[in-house]
This record gives C-alpha cells, sequence and structure tokens, in this order.
C-alpha cells in the first residue's frame, strides 16, 4: 500500500505540479472571460458602416417604403444599447436598469433572439443605405455591374422585386382541390450579395418587404380606413412562454418552477458536459505521455524492481484520478464565480455535484487505463494517435448529440447512450444539468453499468499494460494482443 | 557452508515458442560479485528479470535473499538497467527520494547527499536529469540502484558511455558496496570488463548455461594454448614449428596458437636450440576467447567497445 501511495503521489505531482498544468490553469479563466469579451471588444473594434444596398423595384410602390423602413432601423441602432444578457439577473445595478428603460421596446422573442445572436457574437451593427435603380431596361450586364460593384466593395447587396408580388391573382379559395403549395406563394424575391445565404440584410428586407407586400395586397380589398386595424391585427401575437413543471413547496402551496433562462438552459449543460470532456482529457493524455516516457526510457524496468505492475498501475490511476479532482475542483470554482458574475448562479445545478464526481472518478479510472495500455504498446506517441483515434470517436458520441439531447434529455437516443459506458459519463451529466427530471433508477443503473465497463476497462488494461511495458520494438498484432488478454500474464 | 543471496534450481522460461532460459541452475555466494556474461538475446536479461520477479519462471524455483515467494521485487535488491530508467523532468534529488521511497527507505536524505558527494555529483541535486550529460546520468543512475542500501545489487552494464575518469570512480564505488556486505551481479557483454571486476562469471547462450565458476577455474578448464614471444635483434623467426598451428605478428610480439594436445614446453624446447628469445609467455585464454570456442564467432560479442578497468 505504501508503495502504491509513493506512486501515486509522485504521479499526482507530475500531473499537477508543473509549470504547464498552472500555466494551463492560469490561462483558463482568461480563455473563458476572453471569450465573453473579445466579440465584444472585436465589436467595438468594427465600427458601424453604412452599408449601400440597391433596389430595383418593378413594382414601383415598394421602394419608399423599404427605405423608410431601412431608415428607421438605422436610427434604432443607434438609440441601441448592449442589453443585459438576463433581464432577472440577482443583481440589478441602477445604471443599467435605466438603460434598460430607456431603449425601444422589444417583444419578448424579439429580446431572446437578440440575446441568443449577441452570445454567438452574430449582431449586426452595420446601417442599410437603400438605392433605387431604375427597373426598366435592368438586364443581366447591368447585373454583372452591380456584382463588379459588390466585389469592388462599392456596393453591398441588390434586391430585384418582381412586380408579380404585389400583381399576382390571390389563389381562388372557391376551388380548394386546385390548390398547389405552389399557387399559394408569391413570386421570388432575389438577393444577391457576396454572403448571401447567412446575410443579415436578407434577413432583414425579407421580413421587411413581406409586411409591405401584405399591406398592398390587403389595400385593395380591405378599405383603407379598415387597414391599418387589419394590419395591426396581422402583426400582433402571442408568445408561447416556456415555463417549470408545477410541485408543491415547503408551505404546501403549489408552485411552477421559474422560468428558466433558455440560454442556461441550453449552454450550461454543454459547459458542464465540456467540463467532463476536458477533464477526462487532461488526466488520460498526461498518462499516455507518462507510460510512453516510462517504458521508452526503460524506467518501467526499475520501477517493477520495485513494485508489480498491479502496484504501479492502481499508484499511477490513483494519483491520476487525484489530479483529475484537483483539476474539477479548480474548474468548478473557476466556473461557479464565473457563472454568478454573468448571472446565471441560479441557473447552476448545484445538485449534480456529486454524481459529477463519481461519474468522473469512474470515467477517468475507464480512460486513463485504457490510454495507459495503448501507451504500453507502442514506442512513440504517433503509433498511439491510430490506436487512439477509435476511443476519441466512442468518447465524443455525446458530443455529437448534445443539441438534441438538450432538448429532449429523455430522449430514446440520449438514454441509449447513457447506458454505453465509453459515453455513460457525458451524457449522463448533460442531461442531469438540463435539471429534467431523470429516473432514479437510470441514474443508478448506469452507475452500475459504468462501473462494470471500468472494471472491465481496468482489467483488460492492467493485463496488456504488465506485458507492454516490457514489450519492445514493433507495436503487437491483434492477435498477439488478444493472447495478452486472456493468458496468464505470467 | 555458503550462503547464497540467490539460487536458481531448473529454471525455464518460454515467451511463445521461444525459450529464453531452459533448466538453468544457478548460486550466487554472499557478498560475491558475480558476473553474468553473453551478448544480446542469449537469456541474461530474462534471468535478471526473473531474479527481480518482473517475470516469474515456467519450471523451477528460484530464491532470492532467502526468499522463495513474493510477487513483487524484494526492497532488498538494487537494480540498474542497462540504459537510462530516469525520468528526464524530475530533478536529481526528487528522483533518488522517490527511488528510495519505492523501496520503503523513506528517511534517505543524508544518504542522498553522501552518494552524490561520494560521485563527485552533490552540485546537481536540483538539477533536472534532462539536463545532464550522458556520464553524468549514468551515475545518478547508479546512485539510484544504491540508495536503499540493498543487500543484492544487480547493475546491466554499467560502465557503458563513461570516460576512464568516471569509469574508475564507479569502479570504486561498486567495490566500495561490495565491502559492506552486498552481493553484485554484474551483467555485461564485455568480458575484459567481467574478467577485471567479477570473482565468479556465469555465461549464458541461447538460453543455457554454459560457464559457470570462478574466473581462475575457467581458465584452468580451458588450458592455455597461446604463446607470446619476443625474438632477439637479428633473429628472424622460424617458418614451421610442429605443434603450431597458426602465427600471427601483433607489435613487436609474435603470437604462435598452439595445435589442440600440444604443449607450451616442446615449442619453447624447440626454439631455444634454433633461436635467441628476449621474452616467452603461456597465455591463459581471455574469457572471450573461451566464449568464443564455446558458442562460436558468431555469438561472440564485439570486443572493440572493451574499456580498460
Amino acid at each position: 500500500m505504501q508503495k502504491i501511495l509513493t506512486i501515486a503521489r509522485r504521479e499526482y505531482q507530475a500531473m499537477v505540479a508543473t509549470k504547464a498544468f498552472i500555466v494551463g490553469m492560469a490561462m483558463m479563466p482568461i480563455l473563458m472571460l476572453g471569450g465573453m469579451i473579445i466579440p465584444k471588444l472585436l465589436r467595438g473594434i468594427e465600427k458601424a458602416e453604412d452599408r449601400r444596398i440597391a433596389v430595383i423595384d418593378r413594382t414601383g410602390q415598394l421602394f419608399l417604403p423599404l427605405k423608410m423602413a431601412a431608415e428607421q432601423r438605422n436610427l434604432m441602432l443607434k438609440a441601441d444599447v448592449p442589453a443585459k444578457p438576463d433581464e432577472k439577473s440577482s443583481e440589478p445595478s441602477s445604471a443599467d436598469g435605466k438603460e434598460a428603460d430607456a431603449k425601444p421596446k422589444m417583444s419578448s422573442d424579439d429580446r431572446e433572439e437578440r440575446e441568443a445572436r449577441k452570445a454567438m457574437g452574430m449582431e449586426e451593427i452595420h446601417r442599410y443605405v437603400l438605392e433605387q435603380i431604375p427597373a426598366e431596361g435592368f438586364d443581366d450586364e447591368k447585373r454583372l455591374e452591380l456584382s463588379e460593384q459588390i466585389k469592388d466593395r462599392k456596393l453591398y447587396a441588390f434586391i430585384e422585386i418582381p412586380a408579380e408580388v404585389l400583381t399576382a391573382p390571390a389563389p381562388d379559395l372557391t376551388q380548394l382541390d386546385k390548390l398547389t403549395p405552389d399557387s399559394l406563394k408569391l413570386p421570388e424575391i432575389s438577393y444577391v450579395a457576396e454572403d448571401a445565404a447567412l446575410a443579415d440584410a436578407k434577413r432583414w428586407a425579407e421580413t421587411s418587404l413581406n409586411q409591405m407586400i401584405r399591406a398592398q395586397r390587403l389595400s385593395s380589398s380591405v378599405s383603407p380606413v379598415e387597414l391599418p386595424k387589419v394590419m395591426m391585427e396581422l402583426e400582433r401575437r402571442a408568445t408561447v412562454r416556456g415555463g417549470g413543471l408545477y410541485y408543491r413547496d415547503a408551505d404546501g402551496k403549489i408552485v411552477s418552477k421559474e422560468k428558466p433562462n433558455e440560454l442556461a438552459v441550453i449552454f450550461l449543460p454543454m459547459g458542464i458536459m465540456m467540463l467532463m470532456f476536458m477533464i477526462i482529457m487532461m488526466s488520460a493524455q498526461p498518462m499516455l505521455e507518462s507510460v510512453l516516457e516510462e517504458k521508452t526510457l526503460r524506467i518501467s524496468e526499475v520501477l517493477l524492481g520495485s513494485a508489480n505492475a498491479q502496484q504501479l498501475m492502481t499508484g499511477k490511476l490513483l494519483g491520476n484520478v487525484g489530479g483529475s479532482i484537483t483539476v474539477f475542483a479548480l474548474y468548478a470554482a473557476g466556473g461557479l464565480a464565473f457563472a454568478n458574475y454573468q448571472g446565471y448562479g441560479e441557473s447552476i445545478p448545484y445538485s449534480i455535484i456529486p454524481w459529477f464526481i463519481i461519474y468522473q472518478v469512474l470515467a477517468v479510472l475507464m480512460f486513463s487505463s485504457i490510454f495507459m495500455a495503448i501507451a504500453a504498446c507502442v514506442s512513440q506517441l504517433r503509433e498511439a494517435q491510430s490506436l487512439l483515434l477509435p476511443i476519441w470517436m466512442v468518447m465524443m458520441l455525446p458530443l455529437m448529440v448534445w443539441f438534441n439531447a438538450v432538448r429532449e434529455p429523455n430522449s430514446t437516443l440520449a438514454t441509449t447512450l447513457s447506458f454505453f459506458p465509453p459515453s455513460t459519463p457525458l451524457m449522463m451529466t448533460l442531461r442531469l444539468a438540463t435539471g429534467a427530471t431523470i429516473p432514479v433508477w437510470q441514474i443508478l443503473l448506469s452507475i452500475v453499468i459504468l462501473l462494470a465497463g471500468t472494471a472491465i476497462g481496468v482489467t483488460a488494461a492492467a493485463r496488456i499494460y504488465r506485458i507492454g511495458i516490457l514489450w519492445q520494438g514493433k507495436p503487437p498484432k491483434l492477435n498477439e494482443l488478444i493472447g495478452w488478454l486472456v493468458k496468464n500474464p505470467n | 557452508m555458503t550462503n547464497h543471496a540467490v539460487r536458481l534450481e531448473g529454471v525455464t522460461k518460454t515467451f511463445g515458442s521461444h525459450t529464453a532460459v531452459r533448466d538453468l541452475d544457478l548460486a550466487i555466494p554472499e557478498g560475491s560479485i558475480y558476473g553474468f556474461i553473453g551478448p544480446n538475446g542469449s537469456g541474461k536479461t530474462t534471468t535478471i528479470r526473473m531474479i527481480l520477479r518482473i517475470f516469474f519462471p515456467d519450471r523451477g524455483r528460484i530464491e532470492v535473499l532467502g526468499q522463495a515467494e513474493g510477487k513483487c521485487a524484494d526492497d532488498r535488491v538494487g537494480y540498474l538497467p542497462e540504459e537510462r530508467g530516469l525520468y528526464r523532468r524530475m530533478k536529481v534529488r526528487d528522483l533518488l527520494q522517490y527511488y528510495a521511497r519505492l523501496k520503503g527507505f523513506r528517511d534517505c536524505d543524508s544518504e542522498i547527499t553522501w552518494w552524490l558527494k561520494r560521485l563527485g555529483a552533490e552540485d546537481w541535486s536540483s538539477r533536472k536529469i534532462e539536463s545532464l550529460s550522458k556520464g553524468m546520468s549514468q551515475k545518478v543512475q547508479f546512485v539510484a540502484s544504491v540508495i536503499a542500501r540493498p543487500q543484492l545489487l544487480i547493475l546491466d552494464e554499467p560502465f557503458s558511455g563513461l570516460d576512464p575518469v568516471n569509469l574508475e570512480l564507479l569502479r570504486e564505488a561498486i567495490q566500495e558496496v561490495r565491502s559492506r556486505g552486498t552481493t553484485i551481479i554484474f551483467s555485461t557483454h564485455e568480458m575484459d570488463v567481467a574478467e577485471r571486476m567479477c570473482e565468479r562469471v556465469f555465461m549464458i547462450h541461447n538460453g543455457n548455461k554454459v560457464l559457470d565458476g570462478t574466473v581462475a577455474e575457467i581458465q584452468r578448464r580451458y588450458p592455455a594454448d597461446e604463446v607470446r614471444i619476443r625474438f632477439a635483434e637479428g633473429e628472424k623467426a622460424p617458418q614451421f614449428i610442429s605443434g603450431v598451428e597458426a602465427i600471427e605478428t601483433r607489435g613487436p610480439f609474435l603470437h604462435m596458437k598452439l595445435k589442440s594436445g600440444e604443449h607450451a614446453d616442446d615449442v619453447l624446447k624447440h626454439l631455444a636450440t634454433t633461436t635467441r628469445m628476449e621474452h616467452f609467455e603461456l597465455l591463459r585464454p581471455s574469457l572471450h576467447n573461451i566464449f568464443i570456442r564455446i558458442a562460436g564467432p558468431v555469438a561472440a560479442p564485439s570486443e572493440s567497445k572493451t574499456a580498460a578497468v
């Protein structure tokens, strides 16, 4: 036991008490803060510019209202101030409160969308300046000419509105059987720009033009007096508000959980899962390097002259798990402080911390031992990479489906992956972090399966490890490896 | 009755279809320096690993320092592997402490200081291994193997890569460890080193023991078959001498290899009557030559790197 602890202590020190680790730890909050601050700074650096958009309006009626809408939007951009990420923030500052009151009223949906776009650094800050191009004689030559101007950055985009958007006859509702999806559509408006697919300007033009087209088309059948009322009715929307389940609180009152912050609901579980992923990586990777160093420098021979392979592996794993818990403690403390600072404090599911630690310890044991076995089989890092690839792929499964799992934590996919040992830790952490009710039997079963998986993984890895570390030359072939697994190691 | 530090009885070890060690008997007396000789792949390392209990024999019995059982190397056994064996990023003192603690020797600071000083390495204590030269790390490695005051010390090629000054320093250190009563197994493929360092040698070839005994005993068993002669000035060497198989000039000397069964006395008598000589010497066969006789020239290890001890 004394030997195991001596080995564990060295392993822990080799993992944690290194410059790289300390620098990495110090860099982490800087990177996290940077991730939040840099887009804002960049936005500050990126100056709002006038974007010239040419409009070829074959209806002759839509350009002016569109131009007015663009000017109104430009005015709103100037008046707008960055909103707080969470309107229910527990730390309202008076200055922010005033600013929030002063900014134009937005619907709850608009605000959430803006928040989401802002979080992803996608908020458009530029002004649109519209110019009319005569529709007469506008042909492919002109289109080419405007495209050249776009290439030369003299123009941002051009929009061609066909006359039929207003003149196309309304579908005949008396002959419903003749209606097709296409006959319900209006003719297409073309928007040409370099980044046409994702541009904010295109989305803005589409929304604004459709409002105008609707108004124009209605004006022929609705009296001018009624039109504003009809338009207003068309624009009114009832928001669908997501709420938590109802439950009986300590006083016996039936209450609903507060409506969760939507960004927190999506990004916190992912953040927590990524934390688990990073901890597993930060633990397993050093194991790979450590075993490889011991093998190539023949240190393992000296170590085996003092302790047997089982003691050696146990000690190394113990030190590794200790290191991973240190990483968790540091990241968790930093993450909690950061989340509180950002106003997500209330959304953090503290109750999952014990589960997180259980899953993390088992995951580190499983992956670190597999990494050790792989390192024991090879003599160069390069050879290890190809063996690691399938392990990575399996381990990263939850990362590929995280979005679906966050939206539906109890879906068949999420549940199935929870019972597949290599993906259990990440998937269960993700599901638990969503705050959804995960049946207790699933949590327990997943831990039992993970325990079994870890036991099998560690046992197999130990068998490969104790032969592999003394193996020199070419990596063993698959049949040799299987031989190591089944054979009595003596 | 002599006590034995290591005793192997009928030990066989196979790896798949390859038999690394076959039916090996070996008894290493306490307090001796015992040479393990043989080329790479002869079974030396497997034997050492079995003594260290890194491997376990398929058949036979191994007793180390009175212990026949055990799943792990005895804490009383020190081991210096053939090359490296040191964590590059650890500091010298931390590394030595770690190796000592692994052997259960916790209060090792003064011992470390004493050994580093003894080998002229006291200034390296807080240097990282990666910053040391090959000779320096070789010394650190030696200290690592003796730091826990072992009763049995296994040294695998301890002199490789050392300059003559450091080599002498290490040779003295080994003798010093031995004078404390430590039994030393000295594995090498350099026969001269073995001849000068070891009282007893053990030769292994293709997994079989081919020689085991004191250097003198072995040499007695393989009688002298070569004479070295220097003729007086102006004298010419005879073209043919009966009983001589081959004649070779080496510097001022003439080496004559005797035919099997011939005696040097007859050659001396013949030469004394026909020429004038200044030097006539009967040469005992070196371990190297004995090894070549047993294993054939192909199996013989290179002599070119042999260091002066």
